[in-house]
């Protein structure tokens, strides 16, 4: 029943390096560096909190893949797979517990 | 723009937190309430469509670029309290995995993106298509328009939430602890991003989207939130 609605996203996972090609820092997602030219100081506040989170894929980027444009370009793909995975499967986990069901016999997939 | 951490105080994330909990807890009980079971894989998918589409980075002029979100495509055909439940967990996974957006700062990006953009998109959409037909240009217009507004009042929102944080939050000299820009320069840099750009990819995917939908699955245009014909 979904079918289409599955090729499509898989689509966007193949398309998404895409969105690495513009890799300008969004308005206000500035770096301590950044901030650091621009306002020609870091913040106390922004500072102290600075690198606290390593989060596992930081910035879409796949480190085992190495440096380099092409492993940026494929670590950002291999994120969109990795994060489209896991927030299907929270969110199937998150509402099956809401609502302490489960899914009709079309199983995970729809 | 997903705010990182460090931008806002920890009272202002507390209290966008204490907001966002109860808005959590009342989209918890809507979905419990009246989810249709066989809806839950579109309900997941339309998760991963948004965290898919805030993954495209969109250039902006003067060198920042910026993102559409999908919030008003997930209101309009899941529902504002669904919308709400799958945007959060989006924006979750985004700071937790891949350090997009803080994880502090989570509340404060639920709050505009999850909450406030498909609230503003839902019933901009309802007001725009009332009567239209399934699939018609009007319909795909309203979804566009809602898109369009939706985002530029989460990036409101956010400018907001930077811009008084100078003012409120300073050292004994008068130094900026948190984000160190007033509203003087947040609105302005923020709303000339969404209300030229972002937010026009935002209302063009949302309008495609819907044409995709209602084009594809008949059945699905039948639901009470993208149907706009009254019953």
């Amino acid at each position: 029943m979904y079918k289409r609605y599955w090729l499509a996203l898989v689509l966007m996972v193949i398309l998404s390096p895409l969105g690495f090609l513009n890799k300008e820092t969004a308005w206000g997602e500035w770096t301590t560096e950044e901030l650091a030219t621009m306002a020609g100081f870091v913040p106390k506040g922004i500072e102290s909190v600075n690198g606290w989170w390593q989060a596992l894929f930081q910035g879409y980027s796949v480190g085992m893949l190495g440096n380099g444009q092409f492993a940026g370009l494929a670590g950002y793909a291999l994120s969109a797979l990795i994060g489209a995975l896991i927030v299907y499967s929270s969110m199937l986990m998150l509402v099956k517990l809401l609502t302490n069901r489960r899914t009709t016999g079309d199983g995970w997939l729809g | 723009m997903h705010i990182p951490d460090g931008y806002l105080s920890p009272s202002t994330c507390a209290i966008l937190a204490g907001v966002m909990l109860p808005v959590w807890y009342k989209a918890s009980a809507t979905v419990k309430k009246s989810v249709d079971i066989a809806r839950i894989p579109f309900m997941a998918m339309g998760a991963v469509f948004a965290f898919l589409v805030m993954m495209f980075n969109i250039p902006i002029p003067y060198g920042t670029t910026a993102h559409a979100t999908g919030a008003v495509l997930l209101s309009i055909t899941l529902g504002p309290w669904a919308a709400v439940i799958a945007m959060s967990v989006a924006l979750f996974i985004q700071a937790l995995i891949f350090g997009d957006g803080g994880i502090l700062a989570f509340s404060a990006n639920a709050f505009n993106i999850a909450f406030l953009a498909p609230f503003a998109g839902y019933y901009t959409y309802r007001f725009f298509c009332k009567g239209a037909e399934l699939g018609s240009r009007r319909q795909l217009w309203a979804g566009g328009v809602a898109g369009y507004l939706g985002i530029n009042v989460a990036a409101l929102s956010a400018a907001i939430q930077f811009g008084i944080q100078p003012i409120l939050f300073q050292m004994a000299d008068g130094t900026p602890i948190y984000c160190p820009y007033g509203l003087g320069v947040t609105v302005p840099a923020m709303m000339f991003v969404h209300l030229t750009v972002a937010g026009v990819v935002e209302g063009i995917v949302t309008a495609l989207a819907l044409k995709f939908i209602t084009s594809q699955s008949p059945d699905l245009t039948f639901e009470s939130t993208i149907n706009c014909k009254e019953v």
